[in-house]
C-alpha cells in the first residue's frame, strides 16, 4: 500500500450549505460570512501564548492546508462539496455511517438547521462564569440513575468528586469515561482553567444529561428548564460536551 | 465540543469546537490530564475567537499519528457501543465507575 495518496476525492455529505476558510492557518468551517473576514483572530493582550502560537501553525486536519488553495475545493459554498486532498482523509462522516448500521430501521431525522443563532459574548471569558453541560449521562451516586431516551438532567455541583460520579448512557462506548470522565465531562480540567484565570468563574453546578432521540422533546421539554437553570446561576456562557 | 463534524454542521449550534478523536473523547484521552487541559484551553478560544454564529474551529490534535485504523472501526460495522443491550437487558442497572468499585 502506498504511504499516501496522490489525490483521493471525498464527497462530503452535509445537508446544508457550508464555506471552508482559514485564518491565520486555523481551519474554520461553515460561516456564511467567511469570506468577508480581513482582520484574522484578534489577539488580546495577555491572552494563552499556546494557542496563539497554534494559530499560526497549519492544521492538521488535513484539509486545512488546501484551504488556502481555492482549486482545491469544488462547489465551494454548497452542500455538495468535493474536497482534493493529499495524502489525507476527511473526518469520519458519522451520518453515513449510522446509517449504514441502522439501515434496517426507519430513517433517523436529523436536525438541520439553515441557521445559528448567536449571542456576543457580555466580557472577555477570564470575567465569564462559564456552565459545563453534557450529555454524557453522568450523574452523583446518591442520584437516580437515567433511563433509556430520559428528558431529565441532574445537576453536579462544580467540586464533586470524579469517585462519586456515575455514568448511564446507553448508547456509547464509555470504558474510557468510566476511567477518566475528564474525557467527555472535563469538570476537574474546568476547575483548573478557573483557578488560573483562564475563565473568570464555573458556575455552581455542571447540567447532565442522556441522548433523547426526539429533538422537539429536547426543545419543548428539557430544554427550557436547562435554560431556566443557567438563568438561575446568571451563566454568561456554556460549554457543550455532546456525546 | 464536537468529534462528528458532519452531525454538528447540521445542528449549528453557534459555536462549534472539531476534534478529531473517538467519540466519547470529545475533551481529550482518558488520564491524560495534560492533553485535556490543553485542548480545553484551545477550545475555549473559540468564545472570543469566532465572530459569526455556525462557525467551527478545528483543533490540530491528532489521535495517533502513527495508527490510524479507529477511524475504519469507530461506528462502523464492528463497532459494538459498550453497555447498549446488556443494560437493557439487566433493567438499567446502575454502571459503576470502576475506579469507584475498586
Amino acid at each position: 500500500m502506498p504511504r499516501s495518496v496522490a489525490s483521493d476525492v471525498f464527497r462530503i455529505e452535509i445537508p446544508v450549505p457550508f464555506k471552508l476558510g482559514h485564518v491565520n492557518g486555523y481551519l474554520i468551517i461553515g460561516c456564511d460570512r467567511l469570506e468577508g473576514h480581513r482582520g484574522g483572530i484578534r489577539r488580546r493582550p495577555g491572552s494563552h501564548r499556546g494557542v496563539d502560537s497554534l494559530l499560526r501553525k497549519p492544521c492538521a486536519l488535513g484539509i486545512s492546508r488546501l484551504c488556502g488553495g481555492a482549486s482545491a475545493i469544488r462547489g465551494r459554498g454548497s452542500n455538495d462539496v468535493s474536497v482534493h486532498l493529499r495524502g489525507q482523509r476527511m473526518p469520519i462522516a458519522y451520518i453515513r455511517r449510522t446509517r449504514e448500521r441502522y439501515a434496517h430501521y426507519p430513517p433517523y431525522h436529523w436536525v438541520i438547521n439553515t441557521d445559528a443563532p448567536w449571542t456576543p459574548l457580555p466580557k472577555p471569558l477570564k470575567d465569564c462564569r462559564l456552565a459545563l453541560i453534557s450529555s454524557g449521562g453522568f450523574y452523583l451516586k446518591d442520584h437516580p440513575p437515567f433511563k433509556d431516551n430520559d428528558a431529565s438532567y441532574r445537576l453536579i455541583p462544580k467540586d464533586a468528586h470524579s469517585e462519586d460520579l456515575r455514568i448511564y448512557h446507553h448508547a456509547y462506548r464509555d470504558d474510557d469515561p468510566d476511567r477518566d470522565p475528564n474525557c467527555v465531562f472535563p469538570l476537574e480540567r474546568l476547575r483548573e482553567l478557573e483557578a488560573t484565570g483562564v475563565i473568570g468563574e464555573l458556575a455552581g453546578y455542571a447540567v447532565s444529561c442522556v441522548t433523547l432521540y426526539s429533538p422537539r422533546r429536547e426543545i419543548e421539554e428539557r430544554a427550557p428548564k436547562i435554560i431556566a437553570e443557567l438563568q438561575a446561576m446568571r451563566v454568561d456562557a456554556a460549554f457543550l460536551v455532546p456525546v | 465540543m464536537s468529534s462528528a463534524w458532519d452531525v454538528t454542521l447540521s445542528v449549528r449550534p453557534p459555536r462549534a469546537v472539531f476534534l478529531d478523536f473517538p467519540l466519547n473523547h470529545e475533551t481529550g484521552k482518558a488520564g491524560d490530564s495534560p492533553l485535556q487541559r490543553r485542548i480545553l484551553h484551545d477550545a475555549l478560544r473559540a468564545f472570543e475567537a469566532l465572530w459569526a454564529p455556525g462557525q467551527m474551529l478545528c483543533l490540530p490534535y491528532v489521535w495517533d499519528s502513527k495508527d490510524r485504523t479507529w477511524e475504519g472501526k469507530d461506528y462502523g460495522p464492528d463497532f459494538t457501543p459498550y453497555g447498549v443491550g446488556k443494560s437493557i437487558q439487566e433493567g438499567y442497572a446502575e454502571r459503576r465507575l470502576r475506579r469507584a468499585q475498586d
